[in-house]
């Protein structure tokens, strides 16, 4: 029996949206930049993508890529604005950031101005066109893809670099680490996710307008990291899913999903400031004690930043 | 090695440091004593490029590092420890002891190269091995009582290789017997392995028992210098810093 369209929707999105988190998480978690305007990175995917694959007729994998680029470009701007920045002005930069995106996408022609841009194509394999479980499993490829880096930069020296800069910037400029490298990485790296993510809802949707990128959009985002652990890889997944399938459930409190993020962020901040799936959270301990006791026991004590 | 030339910061209108020219000398352990708030820290910071001095030149093996980042001269080879130690929580001794020793890997491609292999942490074992820490590899940096985040201070600074090591009140907080044993280990680190060394402190007889050459500051300017023996019998010094009271005992 085949799995409801909707089904196949809501794992989209969830794919979609992890990706997303997943890029906070680095930029946020792992090397403690503020980043409150990630919608606006997959506002710039999204429309990267869009212009040059709807406007100009190039190959959606073309499109995706060039819109991780541009997201790349446009985060590594926004890292080396933040050198300059306290945390509490960077929160503030971030989020004027996302309404300049948002207002440029309204009020040039380029970006479809309030009409945005319709007729996006969907990728093809050999003259197929990916549509519904193919665009899923798309999605979720690509999101394994990014999984496997972002496990790779959290194993490797990068990785503790930004924990270091997180952490303390004196001590990691005494051992070496370029500070302000590490924080224009840091965003440039969690800008890309946003931007691979947004192209991947401009072709799953077909159609993208300026609103569909405004700030309650990185507050989603935001909640979806929270949730999870902003340190963890799985957790950003896990947030990805009960944000974009909480609201299907909970159906007749529909009109206030945006104030169950509110309720949700200082819930979780309150409870489980880890998250879910944060280092030593509890969830996290009850998900590995239930592994060990089928002997998937992770081997070894964790090293540091290893949330996923 | 290791030279400031006319060296001057000021914070606002708090002049830190005016005019200060001196050096360390290769293989040599050199003091740095003087009261509170005479700029001692300020110039160990400026030594290690965590400030730029609002004049004046940092010469290190002739070479002018003044532009260059805390970083860029970790990577050089110029280790500083701090005098509050630095250990963010979560993070292991082994942990702290790994970042220093990856010191050349956080540019270019080699940043994304896995930092678990057995030859690090052998590096790392070593160098806690040398400060007596090796059974503390896996605890807490944070949770350690203050003599050892100390011992853990030195043992990020000889992670990082050096050539210069600059000490930073290294016994306050120590008890005398830790003290003792920490002079002994910077003693060693001079005479076994050749480092220069830097030491600021409080503790006038550790740092005179320790060091080669010594200065004096006193309000962001040099007081005295000398043999140790030579500035603790300068009037200037006695009058400034130690006291009619230590001319006596």
């Amino acid at each position: 029996m085949p799995i409801p369209e909707y089904y196949i929707t809501l794992a989209t999105l969830v794919g979609i949206y992890g990706i997303a988190a997943l890029g906070l998480n680095i930029t946020m978690g792992w090397a403690g930049q503020v980043n409150l305007g990630q919608a606006g990175f997959l506002g710039i995917g999204a429309m990267t993508s869009a212009i040059l694959t709807a406007k100009l007729g190039l190959p959606v994998g073309l499109g995706i890529a060039a819109a991780a680029l541009a997201a790349l470009v446009v985060g590594a701007v926004m890292g080396l604005v933040s050198i300059r920045l306290r945390e509490d002005f960077l929160a503030i930069t971030t989020i004027a950031f996302n309404f300049l995106v948002v207002y440029i996408f309204e009020y040039y022609d380029v970006f479809g101005g309030s009409y945005g841009i319709s007729n996006i194509p969907r990728p093809s394999i050999g003259g197929h066109e990916l549509r519904g479980p193919s665009y899923m499993f798309l999605t979720w490829g690509i999101l394994a893809l990014l999984v496997l880096l972002a496990l790779r930069i959290q194993r490797s020296w990068m990785g503790l670099a930004f924990n270091l800069v997180r952490e303390d910037e004196n001590l990691a400029s005494a051992v070496g680490v370029d500070v302000r490298r590490m924080k224009v990485l840091a965003f440039a790296v969690g800008a890309m996710y946003g931007g691979v993510a947004g192209a991947l809802s401009a072709h799953f949707k077909g159609y993208i307008v300026f609103s569909d990128f405004e700030f309650p959009y990185s507050i989603a985002i935001l909640t979806m990291s929270i949730l999870g652990g902003l340190d963890s890889i799985a957790g950003a997944i896990l947030g990805s899913f009960i944000v974009v399938v909480s609201p299907e459930v909970f159906r007749p409190l529909m009109q206030y999903r945006r104030v169950m993020y509110g309720v949700l962020i200082v819930v979780v901040v309150f409870f489980a400031p880890r998250g879910l799936l944060g280092k030593n959270a509890v969830a996290r301990r009850l998900l590995e004690r239930m592994m060990a006791g089928y002997g998937l026991a992770p081997k070894g004590k964790k090293k540091e930043g290893e949330g996923g | 090695m290791l030279r400031l030339e006319n060296v001057s910061k000021h914070f606002g209108g708090i002049r830190a440091l005016d005019g200060v020219s001196l050096s360390l000398r290769e293989g040599r352990i050199t003091g740095i004593i003087g009261p509170n708030g005479a700029g001692k820290t300020t110039l160990l910071r400026v030594m290690a490029g965590f400030y730029k001095p609002t004049r004046g030149r940092v010469y290190y093996r002739d070479r002018d590092v003044t532009p260059l980042g805390p970083h860029e001269r970790a990577r050089l080879g110029i280790a500083l420890t701090f005098q509050i130690p630095r250990a963010p929580p979560e993070f292991t001794v082994g942990q702290l002891v790994q970042a220093a020793v990856g010191k050349a890997m956080y540019r270019g491609a080699a940043m994304l190269a896995e930092r678990d292999r057995g030859e690090v942490w052998d590096r790392v074992h070593r160098v806690l091995e040398r400060v007596g820490l090796s059974e503390y590899a896996e605890r807490e940096a944070s949770q350690l009582p203050l003599g050892l985040q100390k011992r853990l201070e030195l043992a990020r600074a000889l992670a990082l290789e050096p050539r210069v090591l600059l000490l930073d009140e290294p016994s306050a907080g120590m008890s005398p017997e830790e003290a003792r044993e920490l002079a002994g280990l910077v003693r060693d680190l001079n005479e076994k392995e050749g480092l220069t060394i830097a030491i600021v402190e409080h503790n006038v007889p550790l740092a005179t028992g320790l060091s080669h050459y010594m200065y004096v500051l006193h309000y962001g300017r040099l007081l005295s210098e000398g043999e140790p023996g030579e500035v603790l019998r300068d009037p200037r010094v006695i009058e400034a810093y130690l006291g009619a009271g230590y001319a006596r005992g």
